[in-house]
């Protein structure tokens, strides 16, 4: 029954959508009206989820629950319904969309051969994502961990341990949340390959509002593409390409809000386009706190762009700036507030510190991100120009979730964007064009990716994105001028990604076929036993910190309490008050072992055969703690939930 | 005019192709894969 609710929960949103736009327009331009409608899905998705949490924490309702969720999202769609009944189309645009199909000029060879190529890189990504189940490091240690804690016990609290990875902002992890109750984990990274379809669309509409021609931008899009940090995470349950997808549609929409239509547009209509921009914003600070920063500058560029040009649209700044930041609070506020009702710091679990005096309390800087995390990608800053076309990396893979530009970016974008900033040097008498504006505020946030992000590739994104847009007007001069020339090379280096990128999955899925098992313990390399445990076991995973969403069973039945929230070594005490039933441990025995041992914990599995596992020097374990006689006791007397809340 | 255009459009030809040719011979990922597809093809050799 559940994975009906969710799959209501997921179509009722999208019937909203269509209704809510029924009739109606906001861009002239097709690319931005679809862009504009997605965001609109994704904050009527996200926010009935969003008010039932905030509920439940002020105890006004009960649990969240994918029944409450979908019953919320009827509700919306009933009044929406009973809306457009009453009143027919509210903004002044004509309900036909232009056409798009019949001014499209044909598309060169050179392109259509480079779609197909990135279709077929993507097509292995896609098999083997659904002949298997959710991956990333990240993902399976603590974002699905997450999605699957709130699923299982109805709350989006952060647990009173205040651990750091339960408390962040958690939109993307809303939506896997909403997938895992399909049943199909595998659907849990969809929201991720949905995401890069969204980013294709934006960096397109940037590329063309920059003044690229529809097969230039449509080349800068498959060079985005095919950027093996987009491929990898289009696929797995990393959060990164959801919340840049919806930073990048947010700097899309707004550059088609001030400056695409001929006729200047009515005041609601700019205010409107206003709030879609600051919803997609939104959405991204509720994903993660790196957009923080990012949306911060997008805010102040976009209110200074606006007051510069008040003579077009005649909105007044001030309420300009309302619209915006309003808008940036509805995805996002639920996680502010959250944060302050559980540790008076909304925006924790970030310390903020000025001249040594606290003035919210959380985690370190260093703490969160390592200030040498930076020297996995290079040994040296110098090395970052050269980034690039070596691609070094200090674990061996050059392509990842994390890592990689590939060739065809090494080939086209650094040489694009120098061309473009030096024909902008060379051409424009006056600064204020859009490709200028564009280029200063893509350098600016190279400066904060660089100075606060910690230079971490995947947290550049938004950058790559923007540079390929950049780099469109380049990509289309070379098409026209040398077009054999440039073909070939674009689909050369195109297919040299693509088939490196593409050998990863390839592999793993011939891996799986070859031994023929398919099983999620297997692919996991956890012990199956985990799958039967009885349904609803407290399980504390102390073997290793990937092993947390595994260890959940191929039911999400079992309770885990991941690596990052147990004490070192396991105490008596902490065992007994989180009602722990099992441990699970791996590699040589240490102090934990110890422990359990003298609590009378039973060992009830030891294999250091399991396969896929980490082999003969890494031998599972499982200790199960029910049915001792001081377990019982200390549970009778304080029973508390094994998730702490 | 159009002379200036052929050598701009050529000269960047020319630099697009040099990065494609640097990337091929210095990026790690390259050269991992060959290496990666080479050890593959001799345990496929040496298990027949």
């Amino acid at each position: 029954m559940q994975a009906i609710y969710a799959l209501l929960c997921l179509v009722f949103p999208l019937i909203s959508t269509l209704i809510l736009f029924r009739g109606s327009r906001l861009w002239d331009d097709p690319v931005a009206e679809r862009l504009g409608r997605a965001v609109v899905y994704a904050i009527l998705h996200l926010l009935p989820i969003q008010l039932l949490g905030a509920l439940e924490l002020m105890h006004v309702a009960g649990a969240v629950t994918l029944f409450r969720v979908a019953l919320f999202d009827l509700l919306i769609l009933a009044g929406l319904l009973a809306y457009r009944v009453r009143r027919l189309p509210g903004v002044e645009r004509d309900a036909q969309a232009p056409s798009t199909t019949a001014r499209l000029p044909a598309v060169p060879a050179s392109v259509r051969i480079g779609a197909a190529v990135i279709a077929a890189c993507y097509g292995v990504f896609l098999l083997n994502m659904l002949a298997s189940y959710p991956t990333g490091t990240d993902a399976i240690s603590y974002h699905l961990p997450v999605a699957v804690r709130w699923l299982q016990d109805g709350s989006l609290r952060i647990p009173s341990s205040r651990e750091w990875h339960f408390s962040l902002p958690g939109n993307a992890e809303l939506s896997m949340m909403t997938l895992l109750g399909t049943g199909w984990q595998t659907l849990a990274t969809l929201p991720q390959l949905l995401s890069a379809l969204l980013l294709a669309g934006a960096s397109y509409s940037v590329a063309r509002t920059l003044g690229a021609g529809t097969s230039a931008a449509a080349a800068a899009v498959l060079v985005l593409l095919s950027v093996p940090i987009v491929t990898f995470q289009a696929f797995s349950g990393y959060i990164d390409l959801l919340g840049s997808a919806f930073f990048v549609t947010a700097v899309a929409l707004f550059l088609r809000c001030h400056d695409a239509v001929d006729a200047a547009p009515r005041r609601r209509t700019v205010l409107l386009r206003l709030a879609v921009c600051g919803l997609a914003c939104g959405v991204a600070v509720g994903t993660k706190p790196t957009y923080y920063v990012y949306v911060g500058a997008f805010v102040l560029a976009a209110l200074c762009i606006l007051s510069i040009e008040r003579d077009r649209h005649r909105v007044p700044v001030q309420m300009a700036a309302i619209v915006l930041v309003a808008a940036i609070l509805v995805p996002s506020a639920f996680w502010f507030g959250r944060a302050q009702f559980a540790t008076s710091n909304p925006i924790y679990p970030l310390k903020v510190e000025i001249a040594g005096h606290t003035i919210f309390d959380g985690y370190p800087r260093p703490v969160l991100a390592p200030p040498d995390a930076d020297r996995s990608w290079v040994r040296s800053n110098w090395d970052w120009p050269i980034y690039p076309w070596t691609e070094w990396k200090d674990s061996g893979f050059s392509y990842g979730t994390g890592t990689g530009l590939g060739a065809s970016f090494a080939t086209f974008i650094p040489l694009g964007f120098v061309v473009a900033l030096w024909g902008m040097a060379r051409r424009q008498r006056s600064f204020w064009r859009p490709e200028a504006v564009f280029a200063a505020a893509s350098l600016g946030m190279g400066v904060i990716w660089w100075f606060t992000l910690n230079r971490n590739p995947r947290f550049a994104i938004p950058l790559i994105a923007f540079s390929c847009a950049l780099s469109a007007s380049f990509l289309g001069y070379l098409m026209t001028q040398r077009r054999v020339s440039f073909g070939v090379l674009l689909v050369l280096s195109l297919a040299t990604t693509s088939v490196i990128s593409a050998f990863q999955p390839a592999h793993s899925l011939l891996t799986r076929a070859r031994i023929w098992t398919w099983s999620r313990a297997v692919y996991y390399g956890v012990p199956s036993i985990v799958d039967d445990l009885p349904s609803g076991s407290c399980v504390l995973n102390a073997a290793n910190f990937m092993a947390s969403f595994a260890l959940t069973g191929k039911h999400l039945s079992n309770r885990v309490i991941t690596i990052f929230e147990r004490p070192s070594p396991l105490t008596a005490e902490f065992l007994d008050g989180r009602g722990v039933d099992y441990v699970v441990k791996m590699g040589a025995r240490d102090e934990d072992d110890r422990v359990l041992s003298e609590l009378g914990a039973k060992l009830i599995f030891e294999d250091a055969s399991v396969l896929l596992g980490g082999g003969e020097a890494n031998p599972w374990r499982i200790w199960k703690l029910e049915g001792r006689s001081g377990h019982r006791n200390a549970s009778a007397i304080s029973r508390r939930r094994c998730f702490e809340l | 005019m159009r002379n200036v255009e052929e050598k701009t459009s050529a000269v960047l030809v020319i630099a697009a192709l040099t990065s494609y040719a640097f990337y091929m011979f210095h990026s790690v990922a390259v050269r991992g894969f060959i290496s990666e597809l080479s050890r593959l093809a001799r345990k496929f050799v040496l298990s027949n």
